[in-house]
């Protein structure tokens, strides 16, 4: 569905996306998961034809970007991170005249339009002005425009930044519907849990670049040497000592909770116990976890995903 | 196909918001009141700020003329009775300046002076009386309040005549044209608005994504601007006739005259907003100061007659200054010369900013010619 090759694009000095190529094929979610200013908005604008890029190449549908604006305008539909809606029209005003900017009248504008209300729930207050409209229903009309005209490829840039977690699922859920109906989407959030909930496929953004793509379990094979001890310790703990372990790259302590990160299998258990009991520290509980996608990006970019 | 659905978006947006365009037909109505009265207010609050001015008049005599002479007193204006001839002898003597003459159809100011500020006082007075007298007599004739607000044979009633003869406005017949324009330059605000509102609601976005042309967007919103704006000034010119009876002798004629100054009107939102770099604030913090200014240096607020002279002199040179000039020879002397050259230079000035605008928009807006068509 959509091909990026070697995407670069420049602010003044400010390298903003560096060189970044991804693919996403037919009917699949596409993750871009980063922190905000990893360069997801700039990638999108540049794939919807907002701003120019500076180098690289892109295909929607077959069709090059810079060759054929028009057909690939028609091929997508943007829901962009801001609400771009009239707050003086009615929902139905709104969704409806973003559909006749797709060539859509008539009939056909008119059924879409009350489909597409209905499918974000908005139908019965269709008629009312936008402004009455709650901060989720606002995020369900921004998307229901650009859901008006059956794009090929959705494109969704933070959609539930901000809102209430009854809208949150709501949206969530009908971005799967859709997809399972065969709508081809790309989904840029700097949740983990909706990256992992959502994408069949997620690339991992920071600071320009893609660090990691490919599917969860891909991703986690990218750190399986990746490995997490959470112990619950009581008494004098000997971080000087546990931190000179072979193989433990880094603990977080949070009041008695202790998290060692571990790089490869090596004895780190075993060295971890043998200290500890050493030095009469009392475990009270401890458990092996396995990597998930917070972690991924910590272990990719020693940066967390929240901040 | 399109096109119209742009346009219609545009006019919802001005009808969503009643209040705007209410006050755009409302407030000049009501300053045209205001200020067509202001002078008969200062007479009758303030006879002491101003020396009781006495003025001759011949008459013959009625029930009206005496009304007319005695609430004069109360303004402060003192009428001496006089013949025909002694007034016209003292005229041609330069014993006395001005008189004014009545009978049951017209009250006629002759002065030498058209400018001078006994004239203006005499002139909106009469308007004033004429007005009251008018709904009261209507009244008390039909005897019916309502229908006496609306037929009123007002037009002609009030008249006054410079040197050379030609008949000038009154108080409210100079204001309902001087308001008219001046509220006509507060569409550049309404353009700036039309302009900006899709960069406030961020759908400048998603009309970027579209495949419809961005330049289409711009002809459509000018248009809208532009229409709108005359909409707005025929509403206002029908509100006038109806209310104060004043008279634009043709209101499509003056409504084509018009058009242009629309033009021109949106042109100077427009240009302003887009050399601010499309900064709502600022342009629109520069657009009130240019009114301001363009409404003074266009007698906009105080006829020229009541100015200093290189005032006066500068009044036609300017673009409100000309137009309005332009409509009182049209209106009153049935004279569309300057009112042609106007509504011409508007046509070129209006197109030519519109223009410039167009190629900044064009290149903020970042459109490719081949890309949108
Ligand atoms: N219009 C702009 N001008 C200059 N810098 C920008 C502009 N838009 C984004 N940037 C910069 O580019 C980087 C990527 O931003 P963005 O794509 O918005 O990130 P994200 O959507 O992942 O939060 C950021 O460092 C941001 O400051
Ligand atoms: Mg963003």
């Amino acid at each position: 569905m959509l091909k990026a090759k070697g995407i670069v694009k420049r602010y003044d000095k400010k390298l903003a996306v560096s060189d970044i190529s991804f693919q996403i094929n037919d009917g699949e979610v596409y993750g871009l998961l980063g922190p905000n200013g990893a360069g997801k908005s700039t990638t999108i604008n540049v794939i919807s034809g907002l701003i120019k890029k500076d180098a690289g190449e892109i295909i929607i549908g077959g069709k090059n970007l810079d060759k054929n604006l028009l057909e690939c305008k028609m091929m997508l539909g943007i829901v962009p991170q801001e609400l771009a809606i009239y707050n003086d029209l009615s929902a139905e005003q709104n969704v409806s005249f973003f559909g006749s900017l797709y060539n859509l009248s008539g009939k056909k504008l008119e059924e879409q339009t009350k489909e597409t209300l209905d499918y974000v729930g908005l139908y019965d207050r269709r008629k009312e002005k936008v402004k009455t409209f709650s901060g989720g229903m606002k995020r369900r009309l921004n998307i229901a425009c650009g859901l008006v005209h059956r794009p090929k490829l959705l494109i969704l840039d933070e959609p539930t930044v901000g809102i209430d977690p009854q809208s949150r699922n709501h949206i969530m859920e009908s971005i799967m519907r859709l997809n399972s109906e065969g709508m081809t989407i790309l989904y840029t959030t700097h949740y983990m849990e909706e990256a992992e909930q959502l994408c069949n496929r997620i690339a991992i953004m920071d600071e320009g670049q893609i660090v990691a793509q490919g599917t969860l379990q891909e991703l986690r094979q990218i750190i399986e040497e990746h490995w997490f001890i959470k112990m619950r310790l009581i008494g004098e703990v000997p971080m000087d000592e546990l931190r000179l372990i072979d193989g433990i790259e880094q603990i977080d302590i949070k009041d008695f909770n202790y998290r060692f990160s571990c790089k490869q299998k090596k004895n780190q258990l075993r060295d971890l116990l043998d200290i500890l009991i050493h030095h009469h520290v009392e475990i009270s509980d401890m458990s092996i976890d396995e990597a998930d996608l917070e972690d991924i990006f910590l272990a990719l970019t020693g940066k967390s995903l929240r901040d | 196909m399109r096109f119209f659905k742009v346009i219609k978006k545009e006019i919802l947006h001005l009808l969503h918001d009643p209040e705007t365009v209410t006050l755009m037909i409302l407030f000049p109505f009501l300053l045209t009141w205001v200020l067509g009265t202001a002078l008969g207010g200062m007479m009758n609050g303030g006879t002491s700020e101003l020396p009781e001015t006495s003025i001759p008049i011949v008459t013959q005599g009625s029930m009206l003329s005496d009304m007319y002479i005695k609430e004069a007193g109360n303004a402060g204006i003192v009428f001496e009775k006089m013949s025909k001839q002694e007034a016209e002898s003292g005229m041609d003597a330069r014993k006395i300046g001005e008189y004014v003459t009545i009978d049951n159809n017209s009250i006629t100011l002759h002065t030498k002076n058209p400018n001078n500020i006994k004239g203006l006082l005499v002139r909106t007075y009469s308007d004033v009386f004429a007005q009251q007298s008018n709904i009261i007599m209507t009244a008390m004739k039909e005897g019916k309040l309502s229908k006496a607000l609306q037929g009123s044979s007002m037009k002609n009633y009030v008249k006054s005549e410079g040197i050379q003869g030609n008949p000038m406005p009154g108080a409210i017949g100079y204001y309902s044209i001087a308001m008219l324009t001046m509220i006509m330059m507060y569409g550049a605000i309404q353009t700036i608005e039309i302009m900006h509102n899709e960069k406030e609601e961020n759908t400048n976005l998603r009309l970027k994504c579209s495949p419809y042309s961005m330049n289409r967007i711009f002809y459509a919103k000018v248009g809208v601007a532009t229409v709108a704006l005359i909409v707005q000034a025929l509403i206002l010119m029908l509100a006038n006739t109806f209310v104060y009876s004043v008279s634009y002798r043709s209101i499509i004629a003056v409504l084509i005259a018009l058009a242009p100054f629309a033009l021109f009107c949106c042109g100077l939102g427009l240009i302003i907003y887009q050399l601010s770099g499309a900064n709502v604030k600022s342009s629109r913090g520069i657009v009130n100061l240019v009114i301001v200014l363009l409404v003074m240096f266009g007698g906009g607020y105080m006829p020229p007659e009541a100015m200093g002279r290189t005032m006066r002199q500068l009044i036609p040179y300017t673009p409100v200054g000309m137009l309005n000039k332009g409509l009182i020879q049209y209106i009153y002397n049935n004279n569309a010369e300057l009112l042609s050259k106007s509504a011409l230079t508007n046509l070129v000035v209006g197109l030519a900013i519109i223009f410039v605008s167009y190629i900044i928009y064009r290149k903020r807006e970042g459109i490719s010619s081949a890309a949108n068509s």
